[in-house]
């Protein structure tokens, strides 16, 4: 789990320059903002493009710049593209998916173009490690007119993004910065810059012609953000971060991104590095015209384009070889996968095909034990855990088959076994809306549950709606006061801010309230049979009234509290289980499945490091076997 | 210097990113080109996580291939089982003597024994170590991976010495935890030679 501990992190992102500091690939690139200046970050935090701004936001007040958690992606974007019309340097930064909420105005940054030097950074996740796709955000480059830039290692994403600034206010142009996991969550040697006494403060610069996109300048803009991308394709050779080696001519590869180390790697494992010519591209959209002409200008043989995901590069060089009549054989995804990471062995793999070798990787260790999965689980002491177990049983008790749409966050994990309450789990805030329609368009009882995070993010237009056309919904909101999945940032609702606090919490409540919710309850998970009784008095509302209801099961995120009491160095009382009044009946175990309860020879027993002291098993034991240490 | 692949894995939790950490930045430190390769987000919550550390000039990628890794230290046994493919054939194991059944219901766990077996049955170098044991006689369980790396020095596996993991502990941890974790350090090293001594 996450180590940082503010000063230690500070003292490193700022140390001064000449330094060579090992950084994760994403404290690269907010280093690399520090060193160009930026005076305004924002973000919504998710995986993997989280540490930019929270390195940011730990430094922010030392260097005296201005650092959020925005409500939402789209909002983020907004912020950072304001700042921008203010003449001052910024950055906004979100995960892959995060980009399709924010969108919107993205899409009208492409024809406006900027003021100050605008970075967009979108963390790009293939393989899907922590997201719920592995969308290729290059295409919304090209959909938005705004160039695309691929780091390929820490180190070079931090001198990168540092050069960007300069790049976006040369061609008045947002810039996409797109590191993938393999490089936002890479430690490397990073060797430091001067850090750049940022401009704070700016004044509006008022453009009718480019900020007011009413017909009569949107036709224009466009043009002119097209003009824009060509310019910038007959240009880009000379970025020094697009590169290329000369082989003997025999054949090439030209790689992108993270991908570019694999190719490396693969031509040295396969003995054919020398002979490789090699073009390096960090600009992925405009392709650089003039290098890669040069690099075709002297290969004979075939070229394998190595980049992960979709062919986004691929298709631009092949379409650029037709216009300029160039015949060598253009390889890609024809042998390499379109679908997760890449890595050494693929691309070994890729090249010896093309190159008509063999290459063989030798696994010497296969156990053929069976092991069992180890999916992620809610933490012990987690109230996530707690509110599903207390669904669960009010809805047996309650005698009702649900619907139950799930959320993203750390109660998505809720669809493992044995609570199974995630039937469906598609994007920020979707599970509400979808919710409404499957409420609408069946005789479904169906209780939705979502995070307090994602109900601000994008919550509130579907419960609005709820309420609006008077749909039969549950909505049981998991309020542990945090953004927890991400490492514990804070949201409206936490009462502080990405640089402290404090800050006028909004309640959800409340929140539910205004909007109209006439059921609107608060619950602490920690107390079971209340829980219980209350989700079946909100269920009971929802059959006989036939409108929304909202539970909002609150406990503080139970690892976040755990680390503060370890801080305080306060002791945790934990709970242990009676071998005389235990039955084995596995009620703790299998129904509630808490990662401290485990079972060793048909017994059962509580680990005492990792329980955390929350007594929820010992109130859903009917034998009343579970007991705090010491009673 | 010779690129180096070393595995790190276990449960989300434990410390493995903090001991890709602690080993990544006294490397840097040295000038070692270094990568460490790590996943957050949904994948560390209690899951079975996996850190990539690799150094050496040549070193590009941040990812280990399977059947490339000198090592694999595993502070978990059926973890250590796991990512047993990404072994070299001279490899090396070092793993931690805990056993944490993932909490599933109705999922057949394999039993200590049955893993220890089975490292015996392909014949993997491996050395077994009770690295919470040692840790709490440091001082705190959670320095079992501290003491793992102490293990990692005593076997020659990172080209660093207990002082330079020690300057990466008071660099990297809050200070309350320098001393325990320094601790543990020495004892794993200490534990691990004499290991290496009889076997």
């Amino acid at each position: 789990m996450r180590v940082y501990h503010g000063v230690f992190m500070t003292k490193q992102l700022l140390a001064p320059p000449g330094e060579e500091v090992l950084l994760i690939g994403n404290e690269a690139i907010a280093r690399g903002m520090l060193e160009a200046g930026i005076a305004v970050a924002s973000a919504y935090p998710g995986t993997p493009s989280t540490e930019i701004v929270e390195a940011l936001s730990r430094v922010a007040e030392e260097v005296g710049i201005y650092v959020e958690w925005s409500t939402n992606e789209k909002v983020a974007i907004e912020v950072a593209i304001g700042a921008s019309m203010c003449g001052i340097r910024a950055a906004a930064a979100m995960k892959h998916v995060g980009v399709n909420v924010a969108s919107d105005p993205l899409m009208s940054l492409g024809y406006s173009g900027i003021e100050g030097g605008l970075i967009i950074v979108t963390a790009d996740d293939p393989n899907a490690h922590s997201s719920q796709n592995e969308q290729d955000n290059r295409y919304y480059g090209m959909h938005a007119y705004i160039p695309v830039f691929e780091p390929s290692s820490p180190g070079e994403a931090k001198d990168l993004t540092k050069d960007l600034y300069a790049l976006s206010e040369k061609y008045k142009t947002a810039v996409f910065l797109r590191p993938t996991t393999r490089v936002c969550h890479v430690r490397g040697n990073v060797v430091l810059g001067e850090l750049k006494k940022s401009v704070k403060r700016g004044t509006f610069h008022r453009d009718f012609s480019r900020w007011v996109l009413l017909p009569v300048n949107s036709r224009r803009l466009h043009e002119e953000a097209i003009n824009r991308i060509e310019k910038i394709a007959e240009e880009i050779h000379e970025f020094k971060y697009n590169f290329l080696k000369s082989g003997d001519g025999s054949f090439g590869v030209i790689a992108s991104g993270v991908a570019y180390n694999y190719a490396v790697e693969a031509l040295k494992e396969l003995g054919v590095y020398e002979e490789a010519s090699v073009l390096k591209l960090a600009s992925t959209y405009p392709i650089p015209k003039k290098l890669v002409k040069e690099f075709f200008d002297n290969i004979e043989g075939d070229v394998l384009i190595i980049e992960e995901l979709d062919p986004i590069v691929e298709w631009s060089v092949k379409v650029f070889a037709k216009e300029e009549g160039i015949e060598n054989v253009i390889h890609g995804k024809d042998l390499l996968p379109r679908v997760k990471e890449l890595n050494t062995g693929l691309v070994a793999s890729a090249l010896a095909k093309m190159l008509g070798k063999t290459y063989d990787r030798k696994i010497h260790y296969k156990s053929i034990l069976k092991l069992p999965p180890r999916p992620p689980t809610m933490c012990p002491g987690c109230g996530h855990r707690a509110a599903f177990y207390e669904l669960k049983i009010a809805s047996a008790k309650a005698k009702v088959k649900a619907v139950y749409p799930g959320d993203i966050g750390c109660y998505t994990l809720g669809f493992f076994p044995p609570y199974r309450l995630v039937d469906i789990s598609f994007s920020m805030g979707s599970g509400l809306g979808i919710g409404l329609g499957i409420a609408k368009a069946s005789d479904e009882l169906v209780a939705a549950t979502i995070g307090d995070s994602t109900f601000f993010h994008a919550g509130i237009p579907a419960l609005i709606n709820a309420v609006y056309n008077t749909t039969p919904i549950l909505l049981v909101v998991m309020d542990n006061g945090v953004t927890a999945m991400t490492g514990h940032q804070p949201h409206p609702g936490s009462g502080y801010r990405a640089t402290g606090g404090p800050a006028t919490p909004l309640k959800i409540e409340d929140i539910a309230k205004t909007i109209g919710v006439e059921f609107v309850e608060v619950i602490d998970p920690y107390d079971v049979d209340a829980s219980i009784k209350e989700i079946m008095n909100a269920i009971e509302y929802v059959r006989r009234e036939g409108k929304p209801a909202v539970i909002i099961a609150r406990r503080p995120c139970a690892l976040m509290v755990y680390r503060q009491k370890v801080r305080r160095g306060e002791r945790i009382n934990v709970y242990y289980i009676d071998r005389d009044k235990c039955t084995k009946c596995g009620i703790c175990a299998n129904l509630f499945a808490c990662p401290a309860i485990y079972v060793e020879n048909s017994e059962y027993f509580i680990n005492p490091t990792l329980c955390t002291g929350c007594g929820v098993c010992a109130q859903i034991c009917p034998f009343g076997a579970i007991r705090l240490k010491g009673e | 210097m010779e690129m180096r692949n070393i595995l790190l894995c276990g449960v989300g939790g434990q410390g493995i990113i903090t001991m890709g950490r602690l080993i990544g930045n006294a490397l840097v430190d040295k000038g070692i080109k270094t990568r460490v390769t790590e996943v957050h987000g949904l994948a560390q919550r209690g899951g079975s996580v996996n850190v990539h550390v690799r150094f050496g000039e040549e070193v590009y990628s941040p990812l280990i291939c399977e059947g490339a890794a000198q090592a694999i230290v595993a502070l978990e046994l059926i973890e250590g089982v796991r990512y047993l493919s990404y072994l070299s054939k001279d490899g090396v194991l070092l793993v931690n003597n805990v056993l944490i059944p993932p909490p599933l219901p109705n999922v057949k766990i394999p039993t200590r024994k049955e893993i220890l077996k089975e490292f015996k049955r392909l014949k993997v170098r491996f050395y077994l170590v009770d690295a919470v044991e040692i840790a709490l006689k440091a001082g705190s369980a959670a320095s079992a991976n501290v003491a793992m790396i102490g293990g990692m020095l005593a076997l020659d596996l990172l080209p660093l010495t207990l002082q330079d993991i020690e300057k990466s502990i008071r660099e990297i941890l809050p200070p309350k935890f320098h001393e325990v974790n320094s601790r543990a350090l020495k004892m794993g090293y200490d534990k691990v030679r004499k290991l290496k001594e009889t076997l």
